[in-house]
């Protein structure tokens, strides 16, 4: 409840799966580990390398501006990614990005874009994983993802 | 950035005397780093002197525990947060960076004022190799360099054959692979700062930065 509040002091937001068990798991969530240390859920870590990519029913993305879901049917389709810029005053996170690939052959989707910057959530009906799109202008697009990294599988 | 002799780290930047406005395009001699918003612990880039001669000026430093998920790169921007360039078109009231990353017609061609050159990849996308330089970049370096888009430098590695102009999302230097999963590494870079006769003065702020994408 903190870092959610935390995230959103910052005009931040976070990812939340429910996994096909019914499980929740968050970003704003914490995980045990060598039996007493604390640190944050992580994509990579707890999404990707657990497995549970395979299991994720519904990813959401929560933002100081509302919620907003993708229904995952299809194991290793959800992807989740953010944006940041690192300059000599520090670092900074400029957006997040949920998605779905719907058509595994080209890699084309739906995703939704929290964009730190305007304080606006886009949807993008054909987010592509192997081209992702600027979803406003002005911004370099991110290009390419790394698949193996954002939890899909073509 | 400042004349030769003009800087000091105990002073805020913005105390430096003014640079005068050059009659022709040229670069700016020497560069100067302020870390954080404290202004009295600059540090002189003795590796700058403007020119291609030189390797290691500046570097981007990523730890083991990020991944990232896409190509990142380097470019600049005329505040933090962000925007667009506007190639070729000086500000009337300077206060941010758009003097430097818009550029002008007649000193630049319409690419910005900042140029940079980068070595090779950071790190392979998986083997666990550090491109590091060894030699001065060299290359082509213009007031009027820059290519539209990205650019990447050499995977061999190398540095980019030409300079590129760093102007928001117009003009940019992109790294040709998505840097290893939880592999530590440095991407070296270096910069030039032209002004010229057409640029607008006041004080000038840009924002260099490196753009990733992480999970």
């Amino acid at each position: 409840m903190l870092r959610s509040l935390q995230k959103f002091a910052y005009g931040e937001s976070y990812w939340r799966a429910i996994l096909t068990s019914g499980r929740e798991i968050s970003e704003v969530q914490t995980i045990t580990y060598n039996g007493r240390n604390k640190r944050p859920i992580l994509w990579l870590e707890d999404i990707i390398a657990s497995g549970d990519a395979a299991r994720i029913a519904e990813l959401w993305i929560c933002t100081p501006r509302g919620d907003a879901a993708l229904r995952i049917t299809e194991p290793y389709s959800a992807y989740q990614c953010q944006q940041g810029v690192l300059t000599l005053q520090g670092r900074r996170t400029t957006a997040q990005i949920i998605g779905r690939v719907d058509d595994k052959a080209s890699g084309r989707g739906v995703a939704f874009i929290w964009d730190v910057i305007t304080q606006t959530l886009y949807r993008d009906e054909s987010a592509n994983v192997t081209a992702f799109g600027a979803w406003r202008p002005g911004i370099v697009p991110p290009g390419a993802l790394s698949l193996p990294v954002i939890g899909v599988r073509l | 950035m400042c004349g030769s002799g003009a800087g000091a780290g105990n002073i805020a930047s913005a105390a430096w005397p003014p640079y005068q406005q050059p009659v022709s395009t040229g670069v700016l001699p020497e560069c100067w780093v302020y870390l954080g918003s404290d202004n009295s612990g600059g540090l002189k880039v003795t590796t700058y002197d403007g020119t291609t001669a030189h390797y290691k000026q500046l570097l981007v430093s990523w730890d083991n525990l990020g991944t990232f998920a896409a190509a990142p790169i380097i470019s600049a921007w005329k505040d933090n947060t962000y925007p667009a360039a506007s190639p070729g078109t000086q500000p009337g009231s300077p206060g941010d960076g758009s003097a430097i990353v818009n550029g002008q017609t007649t000193d630049t061609s319409n690419t910005s004022y900042l140029k940079a050159n980068a070595y090779g990849r950071g790190t392979a996308a998986a083997g666990s190799v550090q491109d590091t330089p060894s030699a001065n970049a060299g290359g082509t370096l213009a007031g009027t360099s820059g290519t539209a888009g990205a650019v990447s430098p050499p995977v061999t590695p190398a540095w980019l054959a030409t300079w590129q102009s760093l102007q928001a999302a117009t003009q940019y230097i992109q790294d040709a692979v998505t840097p290893q999963a939880t592999f530590a590494g440095l991407w070296y870079f270096v910069i030039a700062l032209f002004t010229g006769p057409n640029m607008a003065g006041g004080v000038l702020v840009p924002q260099l930065g490196f753009q990733y994408l992480w999970v």
